[in-house]
């Protein structure tokens, strides 16, 4: 077993054993003192429980941890993030489930409820209703992304504290002391955690400011930002890694964008890059009205998805649109480093018009060991080259002969990530031989 | 990462917790204790209201309805909770409480039911 996979089951295993910490506890506490309770009621208290952890354990995972991210890449936590959170929403539906289904009244389920616990844990429960609507239909509900963060945080506060008194109240009904320390430890540590990302990281991003020294028209509707850092070194980061680039007018503002470094590591005193396509409200209304001297703060590097931390005797490089800004940031370091490793490098996009720095890389081909292999869902009628979807019959035509000692970085759409790895899966390449990463996190 | 792996991974956290959610209550309900039984020989005067109280404490609701006991309809709404738990004695008890408040107008001071303290039953 590789290093990274055992870290990951290590780190999976701990996260575990923290959610079921509290089960743990509720039941040595009963164990050594209690009578039977029957099997609704049980499973009610049980599910109560497990919610409650996955719901304050949520943030730690989207908390900006390098050391939790680093094993996984923060757009596999984020994800992780999005399922454990629908799970610890179906918990506490389970949770009130089981408790009506045992004799609560359904009006308890009223956030004016009949006492104070039941209250608090009905508006726990709407509320992460209303956390996990917002977010799995923000796009639908065409929520301002700014709005949407600031939102969430809000929610998911409120949410947690209801919960916990609820829990307080129920434990304190039944005398469990041991029970009401741990689940406030666990809420003291979300509180401390969301302290650290919206206070203390923002008071020091504050103090490392960035200008804008050119706001550059790629074409294809992207735009590259050039940033310099101001009264400070700047940041080192890897190939293929991300920040998160704010451009209000501070640092604690909520509209904080994750974006690949596009441009290359090397030198050290080289300006950051980043290659921004206009998707949304703020990249096609804000970023194109950016002007040079601009002030905007930085916080990363991030993420997982970098050649520097897997040996690889060459590399296999397949994006999709937008998804070529951390290809451009490997392949510009590969140069700059004289790396001569053979690279292949697969370019999905829609026409050769929105193929983002489709000339840029044409040059690259001519000054590196790299292959390039343009793709084009809709092609001028005498195009050539590949047309259509990333296929398995398409990579079966370009990948080297030999795949054990390549490392594939694949960034894209979602839904060419899937049909990638399911491919690459078919093709024998190994987990660890594969890294993605998502450009739509939320 | 792959997603498909972090999915899986997901999925199989998701089943050990209700697994282990099962086993916990699976566990709860076969505790060797006694389970909470009212004093059925007690006179009405001296009714004990922490044996039920300790068990739909559980409920999050008792609490604070025993505390309005003064009140002949939160006694019967306790009457219809408990219904809902299946505890027949204790609806008995509660009806004599509810009956007892109903006549005097009010709890007795000695009654055990208004103002009590939470449950002391050393089973909790």
């Amino acid at each position: 077993m590789t290093a990274p996979v055992s870290r990951g089951i290590a780190w999976f295993g701990l996260y575990l054993a923290v959610v079921l910490l509290p089960l743990g506890v509720a039941l040595f506490v009963r164990l050594s003192s209690g009578a039977p309770v029957p099997l609704l009621h049980g499973l009610a208290v049980a599910a109560g429980l497990v919610a409650f952890s996955l719901l304050t354990m949520q943030f730690g995972l989207v908390a900006r941890i390098k050391s939790a991210a680093r094993p996984f890449g923060s757009d596999a936590l984020a994800l992780f993030h999005r399922l454990l959170g629908s799970a610890a929403l179906g918990f506490i539906v389970a949770h009130s489930v089981f408790l009506i289904a045992s004799g609560l009244p359904l009006d308890s389920l009223s956030p004016v409820s009949i006492n104070a616990s039941t209250s608090l844990g009905a508006t726990s429960l709407w509320l992460t209703i209303l956390l996990i609507a917002a977010s799995l239909w923000r796009k639908r509900l065409r929520l301002r992304y700014g709005l949407w963060q600031a939102s969430h945080s809000l929610i998911a506060v409120l949410a947690v504290l209801a919960a916990l008194g609820h829990v307080l109240e129920a434990t304190s009904a039944r005398q469990d002391g041991l029970l009401a320390i741990v689940l406030t430890a666990y809420a003291v540590l979300f509180l401390a955690l969301l302290l650290d990302y919206r206070v203390l990281r923002p008071l020091r991003l504050q103090r490392r400011p960035w200008v804008l020294v050119e706001n550059r028209d790629e074409g294809a509707s992207t735009r590259t930002l050039v940033l310099r850092p101001v009264g400070h070194e700047g940041l080192s980061f890897e190939p293929g890694q991300f920040a998160w680039l704010s451009t209000g007018s501070s640092a604690f503002g909520f509209d904080q964008h994750p974006l690949s470094l596009s441009g290359p590591t090397e030198p050290a005193t080289v300006p950051l890059e980043f290659s921004i396509k206009a998707l949304g409200d703020w990249s096609s209304k804000i970023v194109p009205q950016l002007v040079p001297g601009a002030k905007v703060y930085v916080d990363g590097p991030y993420g997982a998805f970098t050649p520097d931390r897997v040996p690889a005797q060459s590399f296999v490089l397949i994006a999709g649109g937008i998804g070529i800004t951390p290809m451009r940031s490997i392949l510009l370091t590969l140069r700059a480093r004289g790396d001569n490793r053979r690279v292949l490098l697969i370019h999905a996009a829609h026409d050769p018009g929105r193929a983002i720095f489709r000339e840029e890389l044409a040059g690259l081909a001519r000054t590196m060991n790299l292959v390039l292999v343009p793709v084009y869902e809709s092609p001028p009628p005498d195009w050539r080259g590949e047309r259509g979807l990333i296929s398995m019959d398409l990579l079966r035509r370009h990948l080297p002969p030999s795949l054990a000692h390549v490392q594939f970085f694949v960034c894209g759409p979602p839904a060419m990530i899937e049909d990638v790895e399911s491919a690459l899966s078919r093709l024998g390449i190994r987990p660890e031989q594969f890294q993605s990463e998502r450009f739509d996190l939320v | 990462m792959q997603h498909r792996i972090v999915r899986r991974v997901s999925w199989g956290i998701v089943a050990g917790l209700g697994v282990a959610a099962w086993v916990f209550a699976m566990a709860l309900q076969q505790l060797p204790g006694a389970a909470p039984q009212p004093a059925a020989e007690a006179a009405p005067d001296s009714v004990q209201t922490s044996a039920f109280v300790q068990y739909c404490g559980a409920c999050h609701q008792a609490q604070d309805l025993t505390q309005k006991l003064s009140s002949p309809d939160a006694a019967a709404t306790m009457v219809q909770l408990l219904g809902g738990h299946g505890l027949a004695p204790l609806q008995d008890d509660l009806r004599i409480v509810a009956e007892l408040v109903e006549m005097r107008g009010g709890p007795r001071p000695d009654s055990g039911v208004q103002g009590q303290d939470r449950p002391r039953d050393p089973g909790q």
